[in-house]
């Protein structure tokens, strides 16, 4: 028996290198900590979804050989924060184990920092002497509170409008701008445009629409501002919603009148099956709005995609681009190894995220340096950079933003929808159903 | 006493000791049996129960501590919240089309197939199969036949010259639109009702044809009232089911268009797990279950006049 128990000495050697194998690619970060006595772990959550599964996670790779007294942990929730994520995010927030790293939604992050719950990056980048200029300033701005900061972006993602070359070509219409500040591509160009790219056959359906009108609110917003209308009287201390003020109801109006008083964008019966994508695809449709996350869907296409800018209104030219942050809990127990995750995720790890996963990226020198590079289609990525240089329009600091939202969505809807064709009644409703909300919202004087 | 008189009190004692120990035995095998459910029930629904029950006098976002707020979400639910009114209306009208529509079909169904037909058992498996599919597969399969231009639904009904709506992107049809892929898996009902149908004594039907009973009379005197209890079970499933439908609404339309499909206990989730207001969206599960509760109580205060027990009857006699 005794005999039977020991362990040779090949036995022990095989034993201690298996052990230091799997210490070393970090298979269990669990035995890993057991080899690396003093390193501390580090878990970052994501909500990678296709193609970007995967990705951030090999990005992320090299981190433990870079920062050796720190150990990551990747975890992922596909599908975004209302599939999952947020569930585990908030159980584990409230059991008291969060992760040390983890993405928001930008409308969440008011009511973490009301509640607390957020590190305070600052002195971090004080100590480090870390750059911040290269973000968006608006961003850092957003994310900035009492003096102190609470995250940096996990991507970068401007919206813009892709559009058909051939089509336009062949319409002979003018085509949008990829120069921000362009003096022609306006409001009436635009709609010239749409007037030459919309067809119709002998029975008077449509054959060809110009344009996409969707009621995602980050682009029927974006409309809002063009002609010179805000949602909200102060996107940092909102006390109002503004969206029936008469500037803000003309863009609302024009913006519904496309689809059904000119009939240039598609009405949702012909867009509920196919979407604005395979409309796009297949040659039906001249333009519609998205972020790089759409790039694939156009490498292989029998016509040539090209981005552009939104058209400039009586408000100027606009856009929204989104910038998530990325947090350390205060309930981290490793904030120094989350610091340097941050810095990792936003220096050495953004080219792979960039090149493989297809992100816009986070600073602007990626985005020049890999992003707009990138030789495959579609044309004109450095757009995006452009409007992400010129972005003016960060969503309201509320911590009940997604709340209201919800709420603008619903009226919206009527108007997207062609239940109700007349703007103000919309915003009318719009406005009487959120003030209330937006009291209760505040959490800053 | 004698030896033997001892020898057999002592051998009565002991068997009178094996019967009180194997009871013993039996009684702590029979609560290690119902241990596993016990618990089960204990920690995973009355203690939620009962929690959600407290919660929804509070406000509480599961980030900060809970704050007591008296009857504030249940005021607010009936009072200033016209979203959760109109998502209860929205539920009760769906339930109140769906309901009779699943029992008439599924019933339909099962009458058909309780006949002697070729390939009855290939028939039987094709109605049932809908209800064994998980219900996001089924959201996104009818998605496509509800599509407006490409949808098998409006192909079909092309071919007879009908222009089909918009029928999840309109105010107007989306809740037929979930009306009737509900429809679609009516199986599971007719399994219950051919069953139902099974257990009906051959020899009434033969009794009330000597009579001279027609088709419709036999229907009407004979099966609807020996099925009364089967139709009773699935109205009440039927009620509880109807009234929680979820899946399909989140899968399919998110509850728009404008709010047109925005049900209740969608409306519940947006609340709890979506806004974190978890103290009033166990005000609103509270106030659903109350109502679904108060509407069994109905339907079981009618069946008296409707619903035939048999065994009753018998009793009766």
């Amino acid at each position: 028996m005794t005999k039977k128990m020991r362990m040779s000495r090949r036995d022990f050697l095989r034993a201690t290198a298996a052990g230091s194998a799997l210490a070393g690619t970090n298979l269990f970060p669990g035995i890993s900590r057991v080899f690396a006595q003093d390193a501390q772990e580090v878990t970052v959550m994501f909500w990678d979804g296709p193609p970007l599964i995967g990705i951030r996670e090999k990005a992320l790779e090299p981190f433990n050989d870079a920062y050796p007294d720190c150990v990551l942990n990747f975890t992922s929730v596909p599908g975004g924060p209302n599939q999952g994520y947020n569930d585990k995010l908030f159980t584990s927030l409230a059991a008291g184990i969060p992760p040390d790293v983890f993405i928001i939604e930008i409308g969440e992050l008011p009511g973490f920092l009301n509640r607390d719950l957020l590190v305070d990056i600052k002195p971090f980048i004080d100590a480090d002497n870390y750059d911040l200029s290269q973000f968006p300033d608006l961003a850092i701005e957003a994310y900035s509170h009492d003096g102190g900061i609470y995250g940096l972006p996990d991507n970068v993602a401007s919206i813009a409008i892709y559009y058909n070359q051939d089509m336009f070509e062949e319409a002979g219409a003018m085509t949008p701008t990829d120069q921000w500040d362009d003096p022609a591509w306006t409001v009436d160009d635009f709609f010239t445009s749409c007037e030459k790219l919309t067809k119709t056959d002998a029975n008077g359906r449509t054959t060809q629409w110009a344009c996409d009108v969707t009621g995602w609110d980050k682009v029927w917003q974006t409309w809002v501002r063009i002609f010179g209308g805000q949602i909200v009287d102060d996107p940092f201390f909102p006390t109002e919603c503004t969206l029936n003020d008469s500037a803000a109801v003309e863009g609302l109006q024009f913006y519904a009148d496309l689809r059904w008083e000119y009939g240039f964008a598609p009405r949702p019966e012909a867009l509920a099956e196919m979407g604005t994508n395979a409309l796009m695809q297949t040659g039906r449709l001249g333009m519609f709005y998205s972020g790089s996350w759409s790039f694939p869907n156009y490498r292989e296409t029998d016509f040539t995609v090209a981005l552009g800018h939104y058209p400039s209104g009586p408000g100027g030219r606009s856009n929204y681009v989104y910038y998530f942050p990325l947090v350390i809990p205060k309930a981290s127990e490793a904030p120094e190894c989350a610091w340097n995750l941050l810095k990792y995720f936003n220096g050495p790890a953004m080219e792979t995220i960039i090149k493989e996963g297809g992100l816009q990226g986070t600073s602007f020198e990626a985005q020049e340096k890999w992003f707009v590079t990138d030789p495959l289609p579609p044309e004109n990525k450095h757009v995006m950079l452009d409007a992400a240089r010129h972005f003016v329009a960060p969503d309201p600091v509320l911590t009940n933003w997604g709340e209201i939202t919800q709420i603008m969505q619903s009226q919206i809807d009527l108007l997207m929808i062609g239940e109700e064709r007349d703007a103000k009644v919309v915003a009318d409703e719009i406005v009487r159903q959120v003030n209330p909300l937006i009291l209760e919202g505040q959490w800053r004087s | 006493m004698s030896i033997d008189q001892f020898a057999k009190r002592k051998s009565k004692n002991t068997l009178a000791r094996f019967k009180i120990g194997y009871r013993r035995g039996e009684t702590v095998l029979a609560w290690a049996m119902v241990f596993p459910w016990l618990a089960g029930f204990l920690f995973l629904t009355a203690f939620p129960m009962v929690a959600s029950l407290v919660l929804s006098f509070m406000d509480w976002d599961m980030l900060s501590a809970p704050e007591w707020v008296g009857l504030a979400n249940y005021e607010k639910l009936f009072f200033t919240d016209p979203l959760a009114l109109h998502s209860l209306k929205i539920t009760i009208i769906f339930s109140l089309v769906s309901i009779p529509l699943n029992i008439v079909f599924g019933l339909a169904i099962a009458m058909l197939l309780n006949t002697n037909i070729l390939g009855l058992a290939v028939f039987r498996t094709v109605y049932y199969l809908p209800a064994i599919l998980s219900g996001v597969a089924v959201a996104i399969l009818w998605q496509w036949i509800f599509s407006t231009e490409f949808g098998l639904l409006n192909t079909a009904l092309r071919l007879f010259g009908v222009e089909g709506p918009a029928w999840l992107g309109s105010k107007i049809w989306v809740i037929p639109a979930f009306v009737v892929m509900r429809l679609w898996s009516v199986g599971g009902g007719m399994v219950i009702y051919l069953a139902g149908l099974q257990a009906i004594p051959t020899d009434l039907y033969e009794a009330a044809e000597i009579d001279g009973a027609n088709w419709w009379q036999r229907i009407l005197r004979i099966t609807l009232p020996m099925l009364s209890p089967t139709i009773f079970f699935q109205l009440i499933t039927g009620v509880i089911f109807s009234m929680q439908i979820f899946t399909e609404a989140f899968i399919m339309t998110n509850g728009g268009p404008a709010n047109a499909s925005l049900f209740y206990m969608l409306y519940l989730y947006r609340q709890a797990f979506q806004f974190f207001k978890m103290g009033y969206a166990s005000a609103l599960a509270w106030v659903l279950f109350v109502a679904i509760l108060l509407l069994t109580i109905i339907l079981f205060a009618t069946a008296k006049f409707w619903v035939y027990y048999e065994a009753e009857s018998d009793e009766g006699n």
